[in-house]
């Protein structure tokens, strides 16, 4: 009988058009999902909690505006802008700022923390890439979800894209995807395409709070030569000296590279250009992000362990050692906190009469030996 | 601005437009491969022509 039904071509048709109408639906519900971000809960070391629009007013209502949490303390001191999210998909960047927000407190100075600089990035995952759109951490007070997002700016937010991408600034050229790089367009322009604007907002932010530093956190792939490194504006190559030695002698291996001056529009070149504030960028391996990885799921993202990058590694293709250990979330997490608390102690080093004090910012190893879970707060309901 | 948004609508309208031909072979057309892959077309072209994808 049904047969027979689906032999007439107009009742397939009606047919065939209802599973269409339910698939569409239950995609378009998935994909709008997407653009509803994870719960950040300021912990009691945040004084002040406001958009990012608050610098640049067009940014005001549109996708790209994302919360600023400032933390101050009681003694006046210097200022340190931490970035995450930059990129959606370098999820250890997203996390580290999550733990600052949710247990730093500062005595002295201030700290800016914005999580999810790019916040477009996040309402989205590349087609054909199997990327998971989010993973779950377990706490003590239940599961925490947070976004994986990608790279660029999402495409619904700023299209089309150009064919080549000049920096308006200095005139380079670049691929035309790179429009939506917020990691390729500082120093923006406030009348801009949309990512412009949300770096134009972030510089003005720089000025305005008369921030000193700035750590930009980022991933990259195994594969890639610049992993766990510092990158520094020659304007901040002695305080990220003096922190990476602090790292060293805390058994965290990191390089560090001047950042080249004909590489445009990213965080430590433009930054350091166009602003008074130290400009450092760090990066750390995070093996979903790779072409030699292997099934994309929110295991590898969190857990970093991939035998296809163990075997990389044995043949000499990585610039990371890639043990059956992996590079987990936790360690990279971690490894960006200590490289935030080093830093701080080298700018301290260097100005000893406008110091930055901070507390209570989970330790390298006891992360390493309790995971994310007590460090995270309890989502307030309603 | 206004241009990158005008191109945008303009590429809504026309994927509104490609999902409404696919409505109407899926419907319309007799042979059900020509119905099917007029149904593998529509999915995302309804979905960009509402913006969520």
């Amino acid at each position: 009988m049904v047969w027979e039904y689906l032999k007439e071509p107009r009742k397939r048709g009606g047919l065939l058009l209802a599973m269409g109408l339910i698939i569409a639906t239950a995609a378009g519900v998935g994909f709008r999902r997407m653009h509803q971000p994870e719960p950040i809960v300021a912990g009691p070391g945040v004084t002040t909690e406001r958009m990012l629009s608050h610098y640049v007013s067009s940014l005001a209502g549109t996708p790209a505006d994302t919360p600023v949490f400032i933390l101050e303390g009681k003694q006046p001191g210097a200022t340190m802008l931490i970035l995450g999210g930059v990129h959606p998909q370098e999820v250890a960047g997203l996390m580290a700022a999550v733990l600052m927000v949710e247990n730093a407190e500062v005595q002295q100075g201030r700290l800016i923390v914005i999580p999810q600089s790019n916040r477009s990035g996040f309402t989205y995952t590349e087609p054909l890439e199997g990327f998971p759109h989010e993973f779950t951490i377990d706490t003590p007070h239940g599961p925490r979800w947070f976004r994986v997002g990608m790279r660029l700016t999402n495409p619904v937010h700023q299209w089309p894209d150009p064919d080549l991408y000049i920096h308006p600034q200095t005139g380079e050229p670049m691929v035309g995807w790179e429009a939506r790089n917020l990691n390729r367009a500082f120093p923006g322009d406030a009348n801009g395409r949309y990512t412009h604007r949300l770096n134009a907002a972030i510089i003005e932010l720089i000025r305005e709070e008369n921030v000193d530093m700035v750590f930009d956190m980022h991933e990259a792939y195994p594969e890639y030569p610049v992993i766990n490194m510092l990158v520094a504006h020659e304007n901040a190559f002695e305080v990220a000296t003096i922190a990476t030695w602090g790292l060293e002698a805390r058994g965290i291996a990191m390089d560090l590279q001047p950042s080249p001056k004909l590489l445009r529009g990213l965080s430590h070149r433009e930054v350091g250009d166009h602003t008074t504030a130290l400009a450092v960028l760090g990066e750390t391996a995070n093996a979903a992000m790779g072409r030699f990885r292997g099934r994309t799921s929110s295991e590898l993202v969190v857990g970093g362990r991939d035998r296809n990058y163990e075997r990389a590694a044995g043949l000499g293709r990585l610039f990371v050692p890639f043990t059956e250990e992996g590079h987990p979330l936790i360690s990279r997490a971690a490894r960006h906190l200590a490289t935030i608390e080093e830093l701080i102690n080298g700018f301290n080093e260097i100005n000893p009469e406008r110091q930055i004090i901070v507390s209570n910012v989970p330790e390298y190893e006891q992360l390493l030996q309790e995971g994310f879970g007590p460090f995270l707060r309890a989502v307030p309901q309603g | 601005m206004i241009l990158d948004l005008s191109l945008l609508y303009v590429y809504r309208i026309l994927a509104l437009i490609v999902a409404g031909m696919m409505i109407w072979a899926v419907v319309r057309r007799t042979d059900w491969r020509e119905q099917v892959f007029a149904l593998i077309v529509f999915v995302p072209f309804m979905l960009r022509a509402l913006g969520v994808k």
